[in-house]
């Protein structure tokens, strides 16, 4: 199961992902993108996920260009050296900023 | 609907891994293709979805070889309209450089339509809640949506085992957006080579109005899917094994010893399809021997042509024009009980290819267009003596690999006549070295792990845990 709470503030979004990020909790996150509506930066915080499969990484993806489409800047915090790395292998460097660390 | 337990793993093809002689059985399992690829890598209690070859019967699902079998029934009008139209007549020719022309015919899309619906439906119904869902090849290309559709749980991976066209060939079709957005509703798309790749992804970005391309992600609205080359291989252990068997290395020795113990054995193992070049092979054969450039009394052919797809004009018009050239290099070039050419059209056991392989100087793959060409593969693992050449066409994926072929364009057929001579007259040392650096690469891409690759991509546990 993936769990996601969204904190706001005049900053920005602060995202938070528990669970799995996989094929189950994919609509999840695809209904907490349609929220996406301006150019609020946002703060992915990954810390919490275990397991990752291709279609939660799609929705992921969705995710983030529906950020970039809206103005709103992306930093995800994943921090785990294997997540990182796959972050990086599936190019979703190129579309937020990748940080170590948890959010504050 | 009601889920029950179901299966974690579903392949889904238009055939089952299966054949008998009548609906009721017995089954055995199939020789050859998908079966042959993905043999032992599937775990027990796989559920694979299929026809079973019968048509207007469809048997109950059974169990085989520890898979659960669901045959899905089709009609003689469908496998008509369905398998040998839209499938072989339309798609076929449209995905393989429309070397025949693609025949448009509606009715036959109104059938593909209603069997991947069928197959769908199969597939929902056996499928655990948050199974994974591997689909096999074009006769499917619309079962991802309608899946998902269905089962917005399941995770779908796609393979394409043929060539997938560049735009401008694939705008020929009147249901192309249709075709498109079918299969790109799957998870995770794969196909044979980088080309084919790029030419899904253009062919999207052209005729989709919503299709971003974040490569390797393709996105469609807010779904994306993943796309990459994953270039199918072989069980090569098998073919070794099979290779060094005495019985079989024997059984090559009388093959040379059958056909006069030539001094130049070359060798050609093909489905009867137009894509795989036999007849321009044949003509180069004989344009060699008609030049002098190969000696009728030391050089010969076999030439395997496994029957396929009788049902589709363009292969029976094939096969009578191999046939044909079959007849005239015969009968210009052979002496009493010698032909030049040894023609069999008729699939032959593993084992009898393995000592067909072992017992060629010269194995020629020269198709005009081709996804992989698994027979390339298996004459390497095959060759565990260290000898024979490859001749291989620039236009199978397996030229992306095996660059220790001698690589050839085959619509050029003076360079593959000259590749044929270099390959009968190449020096002992350098066909040993080609073919060790041939045998690494074989060796080390296995099907095995092209199977537990692509199903690592849909499978959050082979994927990645961050904790």
């Amino acid at each position: 199961m993936l769990d996601i709470e969204i904190a706001r503030a005049d900053s920005g979004a602060s995202w938070r992902l528990t669970g799995e990020l996989t094929a189950a909790g994919a609509s999840l996150l695809r209904r907490a993108t349609a929220q996406i509506r301006d150019a609020t930066p946002i703060t992915v915080d990954l810390s919490g996920v275990r397991t990752v499969d291709r279609p939660g990484l799609g929705a992921l993806v969705g995710m983030l260009l529906r950020a970039r489409w809206s103005g709103a800047p992306v930093q995800l915090l994943a921090p785990a050296a294997p997540l990182v790395r796959l972050l990086r292998e599936e190019g979703l460097d190129r579309l937020a900023r990748l940080a170590s660390g948890k959010a504050a | 609907m009601t889920l029950t337990a179901g299966h974690d793993l579903v392949v889904v093809a238009n055939r089952l891994p299966v054949q008998a002689p009548g609906p009721s059985g017995p089954w055995g399992t199939s020789p050859g293709g998908l079966v042959r690829a993905l043999g032992s890598s599937l775990p027990p209690g796989t559920a694979w979805v299929g026809w079973a070859g019968f048509v207007d019967v469809a048997p109950a699902p059974f169990q085989h070889a520890g898979l659960h079998l669901v045959p899905v029934p089709l009609s003689p009008a469908e496998h008509e309209r369905c398998y040998e139209g839209f499938a072989n007549a339309t798609l076929w020719p449209l995905f393989h450089s429309a070397l025949r022309p693609p025949e448009i015919e509606p009715t036959w899309w109104d059938a593909y339509v209603t069997v991947n619906q069928r197959f769908a439906d199969a597939v929902a119904d056996v499928a655990a809640p948050d199974a994974v869902v591997w689909v096999h090849d074009y006769h499917l290309m619309l079962l991802p949506a309608m899946l998902r559709r269905q089962r917005p749980d399941v995770r779908v991976g796609f393979f394409l085992h043929i060539p997938f066209p560049p735009t401008e060939l694939l705008q020929r079709l009147p249901w192309r957006e249709d075709l498109l957005r079918g299969l790109l509703a799957a998870d995770v798309v794969g196909l044979q080579r980088q080309a084919d790749v790029e030419n899904l992804t253009r062919a999207s970005l052209r005729l989709l109005d919503d299709a971003v391309d974040e490569s390797p992600w393709l996105m469609l609205g807010e779904h994306a899917v993943h796309l990459d080359a994953h270039p199918i291989s072989i069980d090569s252990v098998e073919f070794e094994e099979l290779a060094r068997r005495p019985d079989i290395i024997g059984r090559a020795r009388e093959l040379r010893a059958q056909l006069g113990d030539p001094t130049t054995l070359l060798v050609g193992v093909d489905r009867l399809d137009y894509t795989k070049g036999i007849d321009a092979r044949l003509r180069t054969f004989g344009a060699l021997l008609d030049e002098g450039r190969l000696d009728p009394a030391t050089c010969t052919l076999v030439q395997v042509a496994v029957p396929t797809r009788g049902g589709v004009e363009a292969y029976a018009n094939e096969r009578q024009a191999v046939e044909r050239l079959v007849g005239e290099l015969n009968g210009r070039h052979s002496r009493i009980g010698a032909p030049v050419v040894t023609y069999l059209h008729r699939s032959l056991p593993v084992e009898e290819l393995v000592a067909l392989y072992l017992a060629a100087d010269v194995l020629l793959v020269t198709p005009f267009h081709d996804g992989m060409n698994l027979v390339a593969k298996e004459f390497v693992a095959s060759r565990v003596d260290g000898r024979g050449v490859l001749v291989l066409s620039e236009f199978a994926g397996a030229a992306d690999e095996l660059h220790d072929a001698l690589v050839v364009n085959p619509f050029d057929e003076q360079a593959v006549a000259d590749a044929v001579v270099r390959a009968a007259w190449m020096p002992e040392a350098e066909v040993r070295a080609r073919m060790v650096r041939l045998r690494t690469v074989v060796a080390g891409r296995s099907v095995g792990r092209w199977a537990n690759r692509f199903l690592g991509l849909l499978d959050g546990k082979a994927l990645a845990r961050a904790s």
